[in-house]
């Protein structure tokens, strides 16, 4: 375990080493500070669309954050030839594997704690915000869907040959996810056969991450869903993190560990 | 015709240059988003059928009707399967409207909305409704309109909102008949011309309005007057119903307006 956590220590190193979160923490702490500073018939309680605009900006970071974090790990490792000394430590594939999962998720989860302190701090100072339970659950949330996430970056790394096209395609199908995913069976139903097939396999083999996309509750001042429903998602989402972990490990222990 | 208020400002803003026309689609999005926030979230996607054609009425008005309404939000019918069923936990599912100072949540979206785009009439009507009526601040729900009659002049939508709250929050019949008679005298030769259901609906409402101010005053002659106008201009979608008003207001004594009016 101690090796995981090492390799993991060293992920976590690289988020404060790059800028990434620092252009986007600046970025939606600018943008949502501008909102805020903006009168609206001399209310000055008012936080609904300072909530929304912010929790878009924090979504949107925190997908960028964690996508390209993960997708470059084991891509750099092999680039750089650092992944033979690596793995002669002894380190396994395995535990390679799960120690870049865990540091790109704990480096994502650092960055996703510094937004929403930032948030709660905006909410709470200007009036009364979202109920604080639904808060907390809509973190909880977030925290599993990049796990997932995470995992689904780290999977691609050793599919595509390149980081930039992983990240790519990893940014368009969680994106498309969390949008459409809720509506796929709608849109089944709508078409023939055989897209009405087609379409209802996407839905049911797609890892759902729109279940744990709470920020309509949180804006409108929802309660939170039942907790052994958030308990369900979490479970949901370790399995296909494991699935997609899984995945990245019986084609990584195939692959020849140098771009010949 | 002569100007109630000045001529639009023709500078080039930022906004315009950025967006050009698709400033329009981006106004009616943000409306959109202020009636989702009336909703409390709760609102069809553009999956729903419902999602097409859907009134705003209930967004700027107390006379919208409620069943229409209730069947419009239905849309959400039975879970179709496991996944529609647990997914229904984690986003809002319940109709409801937003009440009392919970509805100035959706007066940033409109304000962006109308700073976005300057000639969309409605979203200074729905600001000032809520503004008045939830909000309880009629000045600055009249400077909105006016506002929105710099950007829009003579708009006569918007003179008929402000002739509405000069009465009803002010209770001012001498600016209210003012505005109430411009907007008709200048919709009356479009509509005897080219009538478009709009402007007939306009022209109804501040016919109504007018004739209630009158009767108010007891000048039930000027108040019969105006209703008699609606119909011979047919404008009023219930002619029965202004005939029994005539014949009512007919009944009344013919007494001196309690306050000066200017017609």
């Amino acid at each position: 375990m101690h090796k995981i956590i090492a390799i993991s220590g060293v992920v976590i190193k690289e988020l404060y080493r790059r800028k990434d979160f620092y252009v986007l923490f600046v970025l939606t702490a600018l943008i949502t500070l501008l909102m805020g500073s903006a009168n609206f018939f001399g209310d000055a309680s008012l936080v609904g669309y300072i909530t929304e605009i912010a929790l878009l900006l924090i979504w949107i970071s925190l997908l960028v954050i964690s996508i390209s974090t993960a997708a470059r790990q084991i891509p750099s490792e092999r680039e750089n030839r650092t992944i033979l000394p690596l793995l002669a430590k002894p380190v396994t594939r395995g535990q390679l594997i799960m120690g870049k999962f865990i540091g790109s998720w704990l480096a994502a989860t650092i960055a996703m704690l510094v937004f929403y302190l930032f948030l709660a701090a905006i909410i709470w100072s200007r009036g009364e915000g979202p109920k604080i339970s639904t808060y907390i659950q809509g973190i909880w949330l977030h925290w599993v869907s990049l796990a997932i996430i995470t995992a689904m970056a780290i999977c691609g790394s050793v599919f595509f040959s390149a980081p930039s096209a992983n990240i790519t395609i990893t940014l368009i199908v969680t994106s498309a996810i969390l949008m459409v995913g809720r509506y796929l069976n709608l849109l089944a139903e709508q078409n023939p056969e055989p897209f009405q097939s087609i379409i209802y396999a996407i839905y049911y083999a797609i890892p759902h991450l729109e279940w744990y996309d709470l920020r309509d509750s949180i804006v409108h001042k929802h309660p939170p869903a039942p907790w052994w429903a958030a308990g369900a998602a979490t479970l949901y989402g370790t399995v296909y993190s494991a699935i997609f972990l899984t995945i990245t490990w019986l084609r990584f222990k195939r692959t020849p560990l140098t771009n010949a | 015709m002569q100007q109630i208020f000045p001529r639009k400002a023709t500078s080039v803003d930022l906004i315009h240059v950025l967006l050009g026309n698709a400033r329009e689609l981006l106004a009616n999005h943000l409306i959109k988003k202020a009636d989702v926030y009336f909703h409390a979230g709760y609102y069809p996607s553009i999956f729903h059928e419902a999602a097409q054609a859907r009134s705003r009425d209930h967004l700027h008005s107390e006379e919208y009707d409620e069943h229409a309404h209730e069947k419009e939000m239905s849309f959400l019918s039975k879970p179709k399967d496991i996944i529609d069923r647990f997914g229904r936990y984690f986003y809002p599912t319940e109709h409801r409207h937003l009440h009392g100072h919970e509805t100035a949540e959706i007066l940033p979206w409109l304000k962006f909305a109308a700073s976005v785009d300057p000639q969309n009439v409605e979203s200074y009507v729905i600001t000032a409704f809520w503004l008045r009526r939830e909000l309880h601040k009629p000045d600055q729900a009249e400077a909105f309109l006016r506002e929105g009659l710099k950007a829009n002049p003579n708009n006569l939508t918007l003179l008929y909102e402000l002739a509405r709250l000069r009465w009803e929050e002010y209770a001012d019949p001498l600016k209210a008949t003012n505005l109430l008679h411009f907007v008709l005298n200048s919709l009356r030769p479009k509509i005897q011309q080219e009538p478009n259901p709009e402007q007939i609906e306009i022209f109804h409402r501040a016919a109504i309005l007018l004739a209630h101010i009158y009767e108010q005053q007891r000048d039930f002659k000027s108040a019969v007057s105006i209703l008699q106008q609606t119909l011979e201009l047919n404008t009023a979608p219930k002619p029965e119903v202004i005939q029994q008003k005539i014949e009512e207001l007919n009944q009344h004594e013919v007494e001196p307006p309690t306050n000066q009016t200017c017609k």
